[in-house]
């Protein structure tokens, strides 16, 4: 046992060094893309977080939203550093995401996943109908991240790399207290839940606003990094849609697992882009039906399997 | 525990009217009465599971009517249902250390000494040798057992039994009254909703019927089994099984 704790701690050490060399290996084009990389890391993870009390948001894009758009307005308004947004923007995704978690609380799963997804649309309307505060659909421009040279993307890459580790940080130590259980016991049966002293509310809106947090931080990085947003880029779909995918792919209850899924799925994605040209989105399609259909627990999954542990107890995961 | 007039509908239906119940420290009370007649309606309404519409129901001196079934377990009412929920991506342990975790003045309690506690628990339920199972490989004996520890992992001082017995053959009722047995003589007070007539009796200091939602018999097990009233719309034939 000593053993394979150690082995995992090692490989963790190891992959943090080669993250943290990265960017004297990369063209600034793969190191953007491992910017891209540590964005969905974020998201995914944080969206990870909500599905352990059962509640599957559609609408996380909602929340990526909130943070660029809080960026884009108040650093045009006032000019406050760039870390500063990126906090107001957490802070104010979360505030969002306690109104919603409260809306929703009494939905069935189906019901709150549309009701998250109308939350994302919403909110893109909004913006588009008040062009006084957010140049509506034409978009708002920001000067670029660290003056935007070479050495711009570097930093960047530091970034978000240390607001992806502080949220993986979070999700790991949030599975190993006691707040696990109360999240699990609500995800598995909320009315026995509440006969053993768990407020189902104060859970499921805790667990959104966590989950809401690091994705409305890294939605104001963004923002500052490709210093230009609008709506549709800001509120898209496609970003829910791959904060679903990819921890499903990686292993849904896990903490590795979003991590996995978002770095395989920004790659693949890149990478079919690149070389099949035409039609690669259906290809991606494929993949990832197949992966479904035949790692029901995500590749982090099969990894267990491989190392054949026997039934997984809620206390004995640990990075995974 | 003191309930005054409790009235609940569904609707336009009663599902119970003007319920007095007391339970006084240390008893065992039986409720008993047909299928519908309002037992686990009851032991909703208590636990804030339903609201209730009318009547009052006090707990130690306090009113707790309306409290929301978490805060009734921070009271002090532990309860099982009568399919066990038992929570099905836990291990048998993980399940009881919840309700040591978030149960009655658990306040921050850590996970090593919620561990060691459920532990205990566990051990008294006959349940030690399977702490690392899953849900999906109890029997159903198993699951009563768990149900119940995890009830009695949120330091109740009254516990609420739903049907605890069935499903059981006898064997499996006989070691189940055994372990109710024992829970009483640590102090604990127990409300028994059951279909088994000869454990009710047995184990009970007294027993309150219910038929249509309205209690007709509250008294000791002999009296209640001699009750015309209750004989008629209820035991019939399994009088003849209870007073064996």
């Amino acid at each position: 046992m000593l053993n394979r704790g150690y082995i995992q701690f090692l490989a963790l050490i190891l992959l943090l060094g080669s993250l943290a060399l990265l960017p004297l290996f990369l063209s600034q084009y793969s190191l953007h893309l491992m910017i891209l990389v540590m964005v969905f890391v974020v998201i995914s993870t944080s969206w990870n977080i909500l599905v352990w009390t059962h509640q599957i948001s559609l609408g996380h894009a909602a929340f990526f939203g909130i943070g660029a758009y809080t960026a884009a307005v108040v650093y045009n308004a006032w000019q406050l550093p760039p870390y500063f947004d990126m906090l107001l923007g957490g802070v104010l995704s979360s505030v969002g995401a306690v109104i919603i978690g409260v809306i929703c609380l009494r939905m069935a799963p189906w019901a709150l996943a549309i009701a998250t997804l109308a939350f994302a649309e919403a909110l893109k309307i909004l913006v588009i109908m008040l062009p006084g505060l957010t140049e509506g659909a034409e978009g708002v421009a920001l000067p670029p991240l660290y003056g935007g040279g070479e050495s711009a993307k570097v930093y960047a890459y530091y970034l978000v790399s240390g607001i992806a580790f502080l949220t993986v940080l979070t999700a790991f130590l949030l599975k190993r207290s006691r707040l696990y259980f109360a999240f699990t016991a609500v995800h598995d049966d909320q009315d026995a839940a509440s006969m053993l002293g768990i407020n189902p509310t104060k859970y499921k809106v805790m667990a959104f606003t966590i989950s809401a947090f690091f994705v409305g931080i890294v939605g104001s990085f963004y923002a500052h990094y490709i210093s230009y947003i609008d709506p549709h880029a800001a509120f898209n779909i496609h970003i829910s849609v791959e904060a679903q995918i990819m921890p499903l792919m990686g292993g849904l209850y896990t903490v590795a697992g979003p991590v996995v899924g978002a770095f395989i799925l920004t790659l693949l994605g890149e990478y079919l882009r690149i070389t099949v040209k035409t039609g690669y989105l259906i290809i991606y399609g494929i993949i990832l039906v197949l992966l479904i259909f035949y790692l029901p627990k995500g590749l982090v999954g099969l990894m267990e399997n491989w190392t054949r542990k026997e039934g997984r107890a809620l206390s004995s995961e640990k990075l995974r | 525990m003191e309930c005054t007039g409790v009235t609940k509908y569904f609707g336009g239906l009663a599902a119970l009217h003007q319920v007095d119940l007391q339970v006084s420290a240390g008893e065992i009370v039986g409720l008993i009465g047909p299928n519908g007649s309002g037992k686990t309606t009851l032991f909703n309404v208590i636990t804030g599971l339903y609201p209730l519409s009318k009547g009052s129901i006090r707990f130690k001196g306090e009113e707790i009517g309306g409290l929301r079934p978490f805060r009734v377990c921070q009271k002090g009412i532990g309860r099982t249902f009568q399919t066990s929920k038992p929570f099905t991506r836990m291990t048998v342990l993980e399940n009881v250390m919840v309700g040591a975790l978030y149960g009655k003045g658990a306040a921050g309690e850590d996970l090593k000494k919620a561990r060691t506690s459920s532990e205990v628990i566990l051990e008294q339920a006959g349940l030690r040798a399977k702490k690392n199972a899953r849900i999906s490989d109890l029997t159903l004996e198993d699951k009563k057992r768990l149900e119940l520890s995890k009830a009695l992992a949120t330091r109740p001082e009254l516990l609420l039994l739903d049907e605890v017995m069935a499903g059981l053959n006898p064997t499996e009722i006989k070691e189940i009254m055994g372990l109710i047995g024992k829970i009483r003589q640590e102090g604990m007070t127990i409300i028994v909703v059951e279909h088994v007539m000869h454990a009710v009796m047995n184990l009970a200091d007294r027993v309150c019927v219910l038929h249509h939602g309205e209690k007709i018999a509250d008294a000791p097990p002999e009296e209640v089994s001699r009750d015309k009233r209750v004989i008629e719309s209820y035991l019939g034939e399994e009088f003849l099984l209870a007073s064996s």
